[in-house]
């Protein structure tokens, strides 16, 4: 039985910033008690929960949103204070609730049979209001942080919760080593469907990789160590393993190097299995091989027939006797014979550019150089066509990093369309200079022209303007297309700016090569 | 016409010197008699083999002052023919022109580092063209 309590005379608000109150539990049989704790509670600032038995209490207490903070009387007919707060702790985790036992009884065993049961606090009746709301504040306080602690506690649970299913759901085995013995300490459980080998027997073994790389792969896995230990770090590395079930597996393994809890180096790895890249990797190289050889083996058969009626005609041009008519018939049959072997050659380049597997340098080049080299190359054509050719090239070389006998190919084929698509006695100028950072090459014609509709398509393969199709002149529509391919693959772009029946400029840009 | 098998006939400096002789290797029949007859049209004595192990034969026997060399033969491909040319101190010396319709780089870096001093892509040259190329290494050995 308790005594009333006397009505607050004082109060201040609890330190709490929350906007809802909290809520405070009082447990006390006595009505009267019950309504000054309630009038206080509420004037302090928190949003009292009166119960009149110690069963009431204790749901309450237990409920997942119930109080935190609780005032028990200890003498309560039924359950009393010291068996709620008994039952309280034995059912929710430690520092859950703060409880305060409130008691008549003053002697020290009391107290101590208080604490002992779980109690955080202890107040002995009569007790002074402004002491309760302090105690009451400082209980608050605690759940409040306990709260806190609680959320942060979950946040990290679940952040490791997400880190586990990272690590355990992308399909890469992540492990650590130590960098003498090589035998894991470590393993994620998917590791071992990675691996290719029990986890157990991962971690068991002396050295994984030694016992099941390939043994082609391990000079260069040895390497690999030693690389990472004497600096620390190692591009990953792909090797092959043989599996417990005898397959081979292509793994790749990225590593890094961190000290270990005992202050050794050790060895952090993350392994992918890439084994399906690398066997698409394995065809598309088999595939772009096999069409190189295609393309070499039927260019090769393509051009010895052709070689043949190009060689017998010039033997039978030279014959002694040989009436006009039949010399001016085998030039013609010799002009188609190289008429077609141009194409088959056209077409062999093409297709090696597109496959990508061409090989092309990249040295320092002076533009002006090429530009000499094209003009002698196309000269003869030129003058037999009536042309002048103009060349406006800066006196300093203008270097740019590409392969020499490509960009004499795109010259050239610039000039020669600019030689064939201008009606004889033109003018032909090439321009060098060199911008802020581009190398730029100009041809420019008082030719024929392209049409509008042509300018977009004019560098699609085996197109030809409507203009040039109708004109006698050989051509196979290749041309333009390998110099788009050629100056794309360095890096460049190529245009043109024409007006049908006027002219036409073809513009290439190159990036310069970077200043010594 | 000149008649295959006789003498050149188009000696006309005047000189003694007897005329280059060149071993022409080369499977392909048509190839092989426009060649023979434009080249020895060009003042050179020709003498031909039609496969790899031909050639070889025939280049220790009659030591050319060069040979032309085609590359895919049967019996031997062209590779292999400098090789042996190579490795036999008789004819280790005798400049080899590589003559071939395969083309690509990786080709004509095989052939250069087997030895040959050229490499011409057939489709793309005239017999004339290729006269010259020959007489041109000739005089730059004799030079």
């Amino acid at each position: 039985m308790s005594a009333p309590l006397p009505i607050p005379a004082s109060e201040t608000p609890p330190s709490s910033l929350s906007v809802e109150p909290v809520p405070v539990l009082a447990a006390d049989d006595d009505p009267v008690s019950r309504r000054i704790l309630r009038q206080a509670l509420r004037k302090w600032g928190y949003r009292p929960v009166l119960c009149a038995n110690g069963a009431d209490a204790l749901e309450r207490l237990l409920a997942a949103d119930g109080p935190r903070v609780a005032l028990l009387d200890w003498e309560m007919p039924g359950v009393d204070g010291i068996e709620v707060i008994r039952l309280v702790r034995a059912r929710t985790p430690a520092m859950s609730h703060y409880l305060l036992l409130l008691t008549g009884r003053a002697d020290n065993a009391d107290l101590v049979r208080g604490l002992d049961a779980g109690a955080d606090d202890y107040l002995a009746k009569p007790f002074d209001l402004e002491v309760l709301r302090a105690r009451i504040s400082v209980g608050a306080r605690l759940m409040s942080l306990q709260r806190a602690l609680g959320r942060r506690m979950h946040d990290l649970a679940q952040a490791e919760a997400r880190y586990r299913e990272l690590v355990e759901g992308v399909g890469v085995a992540v492990w650590q080593a130590d960098t003498t013995s090589w035998q894991l300490s470590f393993l994620n459980r998917h590791g071992e469907h990675v691996i290719g080998h029990p986890h157990a027997r991962c971690l068991a073994a002396a050295d994984l990789w030694s016992a099941h790389a390939l043994p082609d792969d391990w000079p260069r896995l040895l390497e690999f160590r030693q690389r990472l230990i004497e600096r620390g770090e190692a591009p990953p590395i792909e090797y092959q393993l043989r599996r417990a079930d005898r397959s081979v597996a292509w793994l790749r393994d990225t590593v890094r190097l961190v000290t270990g809890g005992d202050g050794t180096p050790q060895v952090r790895g993350v392994t992918q299995d890439v084994t399906a890249q690398k066997l698409a990797e394995a065809e598309r190289e088999a595939a772009l091989r096999m069409q190189a050889s295609f393309v070499s083996f039927a260019s090769h058969q393509l051009r010895t027939p052709l070689t043949g009626i190009s060689w017998t005609l010039e033997m039978a041009e030279h014959e002694d006797g040989v009436p006009p008519a039949a010399a001016e018939g085998i030039a013609l049959a010799r002009a188609a014979a190289s008429r077609l072997i141009v194409l088959v050659n056209d077409l062999l380049d093409s297709a090696r550019l597109e496959s990508g597997r061409i090989e092309m340098a990249r040295a320092p080049l002076d533009l002006g150089r090429v530009t000499t080299g094209a003009l002698t190359s196309i000269r003869p054509m030129a003058e037999r066509a009536g042309h002048d050719l103009v060349v406006e090239a800066p006196a300093a070389p203008v270097a740019v990093l590409a392969d020499e006998r490509y960009l004499h190919e795109c010259l050239v084929n610039l000039l020669s369309n600019a030689v064939k698509y201008t009606p004889a006695g033109g003018r032909i100028t090439v321009r060098l200079d060199a911008r802020e950072r581009v190398a730029r090459w100009s041809v420019t014609d008082n030719g024929i022209g392209i049409p509008p509709a042509g300018l977009a398509r004019l560098f699609t393969k085996f197109y030809r303007a409507a203009n040039a199709e109708s004109l006698e002149t050989e051509g196979t529509g290749l041309g333009l297309y390998m110099v788009q391919l050629i100056v794309t693959r360095l890096n460049g772009r190529v245009w043109c700016e024409s007006a049908l029946g006027e002219g036409s400029t073809f513009f290439v840009e190159l990036p310069l090569a970077p200043a010594e | 016409m000149s008649t295959p098998g006789a003498s050149p006939s188009s000696i006309t400096t005047g000189d003694t010197t007897p005329p280059a002789r060149l071993l022409l290797v080369e499977d392909d029949r048509f190839l092989r008699k426009a060649a023979e007859v434009v080249l020895r049209r060009q003042g050179f004595e020709v003498v031909t083999a039609e496969d790899g192990e031909g050639g070889l034969a025939v280049a220790r026997e009659s030591h050319p002052a060069l040979i032309l060399l085609d590359l895919i033969m049967p019996r031997m491909p062209g590779y292999e023919v400098i090789q042996h040319l190579k490795q036999d101190p008789a004819t280790a010396d005798i400049p080899v022109i590589v003559m071939s319709n395969l083309g690509q780089e990786a080709d004509v870096r095989q052939a250069i580092d087997a030895g040959a001093i050229a490499y011409v892509v057939k489709s793309n040259v005239a017999l004339h063209d290729l006269a010259d190329r020959v007489h041109a290494v000739l005089e730059g050995r004799r030079g």
